[in-house]
């Protein structure tokens, strides 16, 4: 299969298309022509090694960094043109790198602004649904975020990502740091959450893990998209074996 | 010194350093928030002033509408200039909004100096914020109980806001993190003009009390009081809330006490706050209170 041709996308109508994407930083070009797509109730995994561009699409789709060229659009509508805060309005969630958790406040309060514009009454039936989700949150609700282990940090990130509701969660990287029994269980989360109806892009470098968990995969290598598949398919890929998991 | 005489002193000092609090607020927010020392902050002090004078003595307006008029366009004026001046330059240098920074002091001060001249006007203090009275043989002024319960009362006001509400919480995760920030789809440009708004309207409060108090208003006079309040500002550590008003206390207490306890010296006051912050800038550079980051109370 060719990059890009993406030829599965399920009969349904993709949340997140992206056409032909370029980015740079200064002159020197970090993605090029990235085409790809992300069907509504998917999880999809960018795979690609450290420096490959996966943090600079994920921080493209969302705004903080200008595209070159191309198109991202969401939910039938371009977002390349609109700032962050916007794009993110529009059902846009993402779990960063590095979690970004603000350690000075609250678990709570972590929660409380990834809601930060539902009613008084939706911010309630949210947070009784996170701390449902994730009981370690709950038991630390008025402790500090920083205080948090790294697993529970991620927890915290993902459910602070979650609070908007996002018809599709954008996740950087959310098994760095995190010990091999942790990352099953983030995994195992991630299922859960999709199952529940939202729709999943995931970058790592952890391909293994990645690609268990979702439906569709792409490779991104120095830039470009390498590869693409069915989840499994591309796990047993030669070339991905080779490339990715050492074989 | 006598007893009664070392409280009529403190109860000075205490009302000079409400002043100072009010005032390093600002400087203390917006560091938190955009990491800049807004150096035309203190000229918002002079505004407010001016247009209290307006409202007073030109429109004849009742007192408290024409203290609430100058507080709100005092308010409306500093976010102006976040928006005309500092939002332009956002993903420039943080040198280049230093700068912007000194130039808009400039322009605000050169402005008042060409349309409203250099000659000091007598700021026409309402006959409720004058006169004093005597307890146990201490002579207050009215001012002086006044500027440290309105100082008292808008701070509280000011904590209760960053620390228990959303837009609170809102403010101090973008002191902390602004990208994390905007990824929550939370609009940080209304919030910084709500810093802004904020700090320059307690500016604004600063401004009338201290024309209340020294009742000669000129062009420049906001320029030695914002100083002062920076000055307190860094001493209790900036982008510190609660340091902001703990310097601003002991810096306006120990002043006015030096003055009272070395008349002689009293030509020196201004050079005193400057040796102070020279002092804790070599012995404890983050401040009295900022020993914990930045985003702790703002």
């Amino acid at each position: 299969m060719t990059p890009g041709s993406s030829g599965l996308i399920w009969g349904r109508t993709p949340v997140l298309k992206i056409v032909n994407l370029s980015a740079a930083y200064g002159t020197i070009p970090a993605l090029t022509g990235i085409s790809l797509h992300v069907p509504a109730g998917k999880i999809v995994a960018l795979i690609g090694a450290n420096g490959a561009g996966k943090t600079t699409l994920m921080r493209t789709i969302t705004g903080l960094h200008r595209l070159q060229g191309g198109k991202i659009i969401f939910r039938n509508r371009e977002i390349q043109h609109l700032d962050t805060p916007e794009i993110m309005r529009r059902g846009l969630a993402l779990c960063p790198e590095g979690r970004r958790i603000f350690p000075h406040l609250t678990v709570q309060e972590n929660l409380i602004l990834g809601g930060y514009y539902s009613s008084e009454r939706r911010l309630r039936r949210d947070l009784a649904e996170i701390y449902q989700l994730f009981p370690r949150l709950d038991e630390r609700r008025q402790q500090r975020a920083g205080t948090l282990s790294g697993g529970e940090q991620q927890m915290l990130a993902l459910g602070r990502a979650l609070m908007s509701r996002p018809q599709l969660l954008l996740l950087d990287e959310p098994s760095l740091g995190l010990a091999p029994l942790l990352v099953q269980e983030v995994c195992k989360t991630l299922g859960r959450i999709n199952r529940r109806g939202t729709t999943i892009l995931l970058v790592e470098q952890n391909a293994t893990a990645a690609l268990k968990l979702a439906h569709y995969g792409y490779v991104l290598e120095n830039g470009r998209l390498s590869f693409e598949g069915p989840g499994l398919e591309l796990l047993h890929h030669p070339k991905v074996r080779s490339a990715y998991l050492g074989e | 010194m006598t007893w009664a005489g070392f409280a009529q002193q403190l109860i000075n000092g205490i009302s000079l350093g409400s002043l100072y609090a009010l005032v390093a607020i600002g400087y203390t927010m917006v560091y938190g928030i955009l990491r800049l020392i807004n150096f035309a902050h203190g000229d918002f002090l002079m505004v407010a002033a001016y247009l209290g004078i307006f409202g007073l003595a030109m429109f004849s307006l009742p007192w408290p509408v024409a203290l609430v008029a100058a507080l709100v366009i005092t308010g409306l004026m500093g976010a102006l200039l976040e928006r005309g001046a500092y939002r332009p330059l956002r993903r420039a240098p943080r040198l280049s909004l230093l700068i912007a920074a000194i130039g808009a002091s400039f322009l605000l001060e050169n402005l008042a100096l060409v349309f409203l001249g250099g000659r000091p006007l007598p700021f026409p203090t309402p006959a409720v914020f004058a006169g004093s009275f005597q307890v146990f043989g201490l002579y207050i002024p009215r001012l002086s109980l006044l500027i440290p319960g309105v100082t008292l009362i808008l701070l509280a006001g000011l904590f209760y806001l960053v620390g228990r509400t959303r837009v609170g919480m809102a403010l101090r995760a973008l002191a902390h993190d602004g990208e994390a920030t905007q990824l929550l789809g939370i609009n940080v440009n209304r919030l910084i003009s709500l810093t802004f708004v904020l700090g320059s309207t307690l500016a604004g409060v600063g401004g009338l009390l201290w024309a209340m108090k020294y009742p000669q208003v000129n062009p420049f006079l906001g320029v030695l009081p914002g100083l002062k309040a920076f000055i307190a500002a860094v001493l209790g550590g900036i982008g510190n809330l609660a340091g902001a008003v703990v310097g601003g206390l002991v810096l306006g207490v120990l002043e006015v006490l030096l003055v009272a306890w070395f008349p002689a010296w009293s030509g020196y006051r201004d050079a005193f706050a400057f040796i102070l912050l020279i002092i804790v800038l070599l012995i404890r550079p983050t401040g009295l209170v900022g020993e914990t980051v930045m985003e702790d109370k703002l």
